[in-house]
């Protein structure tokens, strides 16, 4: 990792204000956004800024994912909506052990023909061993649906469209789930306590995107 | 509409970089590849966007016998590519890597690098003779599978960065008498631990290093 980012975050007061600050034009540890474009095209150095970036609210899944930050930071740049992208990437996170996937979007079958659901990873494991399938191919769709957003709002539009195809809403499974699966603590599962949970999550998800759409997707100037 | 011819540089038939590579212009690429198999020194190829990795998993790698320098984006591709004889330095971002239970990387290589690959391969021997540098980092958010083993047994190796999501076995041989403390980061996600066999490493700072991680 570059040697001056870590005193450029503490001078900055974070991973958050130091992105505001690199959108803004503004210099932090002799930083500037030249700089972290160049910083940011060393793989230790974005893997380090993503942590950083996770460590501001720990245990949560980013519905615009971590690697985005110079994305991030590129639209906060350009665009008449600002910080607010910042904002938004911040604060659209949700628990990670809640992004569980639809068995339509993500699942298989085990042997002895009951249901395996998989999700985010650290989400739900079959003994010990994360279930994660296709959850790459879910992170790409959200970071596609918000790379082509032009605005906030239909940033947080299109995502919230992403959330409603592959996270399951707790609805009726179409078979029964393995015993052997497990929670995010290593918990057995109650299928009934789990599709309350799911549907209950579901909403609050529902809930999260539309306040945060109300809240930093601004009308264009003039419209 | 650009295609991948378009927007490709060659130098004389011994590069070959191409970085809107896509399903219709891969046809394309492999023969271009293939046709100057013989000169190619360096080849960049990149599938922008999130579409699934492209299929390259039939090409013939060996027949690029002067291939030096190789770097893929959202590729699929065959183990056996990271034991290619000639390859000095070899690339995969986002390339799942399919094909062999175990895979020993090729005698020439001196830096490789993975970066989201989500291998199907259950061993990774890192032992090439000439490697000086290593690179794994796997996201949380790309990570489907990795290696159940990496085994370093390169006495070369002057940097070891290695960042993992899932679990996996770490297991060295030594000695890393190159290896500096400095040059070492070994970093475990927040889904799995690394659990590390200092099986022979006598480097006292390789050591220091993986001690934190070791299994109790």
């Amino acid at each position: 990792m570059h040697d001056g980012l870590r005193p450029a975050l503490h001078e900055a007061g974070g991973v958050v204000p130091f992105m505001k600050a690199m959108a803004g034009g503004g210099t932090v540890g002799g930083i500037g956004h030249e700089k972290f474009n160049t910083l940011w095209n060393r793989q230790e150095n974005e893997d380090w800024l993503k942590d950083q970036f996770r460590a501001v609210s720990p245990n949560m899944h980013e519905w615009i994912p971590s690697n985005q930050i110079q994305a991030i930071v590129d639209k906060a740049k350009t665009s008449h909506e600002g910080p607010n992208w910042i904002d938004l990437h911040n604060e659209l996170r949700s628990p990670t052990s809640h992004v569980i996937f639809h068995p339509a979007a993500s699942s298989h079958e085990a042997p002895d023909g009951t249901l395996v659901l998989h999700g985010h990873v650290g989400a739900i494991y079959l003994g010990s061993t994360p279930q994660i399938k296709a959850q790459g191919t879910f992170h790409d769709e959200l970071r596609e649906t918000f790379l082509s957003a032009p605005d906030v709002a239909t940033a947080v539009e299109g995502l919230k469209t992403v959330m409603k195809k592959w996270v399951w809403d707790g609805s009726p499974l179409p078979k029964p789930l393995s015993g052997a699966l497990k929670d995010s603590m290593g918990r057995p599962i109650d299928a009934q306590a789990l599709m309350a949970d799911r549907s209950a999550h579901f909403t609050d998800m529902h809930t999260m995107f539309d306040a945060l759409k109300a809240k930093y997707g601004q009308k264009r100037p003039g419209k | 509409m650009a295609t991948a011819a378009d927007s490709s540089k060659t130098h004389a038939e011994t590069t070959l970089e191409l970085h809107d590579v896509s399903e219709a212009s891969l046809p394309d690429v492999r023969a271009r590849l293939l046709a100057n198999a013989a000169t190619l020194r360096r080849v960049s190829l990149v599938q922008p966007g999130f579409a699934r990795p492209l299929d390259l998993t039939d090409l013939p790698w060996h027949m690029l016998a002067r291939l030096r320098n190789l770097s893929l984006q959202r590729f699929q591709v065959p183990a056996s590519l990271l034991a290619h004889p000639t390859l000095e330095s070899l690339r995969l971002v986002t390339c799942p890597i399919v094909g062999a239970e175990s895979v020993h990387v090729g005698p020439s290589l001196t830096a490789l690098e993975l970066v989201d690959c989500n291998p199907e391969v259950a061993t990774l021997h890192v032992d090439g003779p000439a490697l000086t540098s290593f690179v794994l980092s796997q996201d949380e958010d790309a990570a489907e599978s990795n290696f159940a083993t990496v085994r370093f047994a390169c006495p070369g190796l002057q940097a070891l960065r290695f960042r993992a999501a899932l679990a996996v076995d770490l297991v060295f041989v030594g000695p890393f008498p190159a290896l500096a403390a400095a040059n070492i980061q070994l970093q475990a996600g927040a889904y799995g631990g690394p659990v590390v066999d200092v099986s022979a490493a006598e480097s006292a700072a390789l050591l220091a290093a993986v001690a934190p991680f070791a299994a109790p």
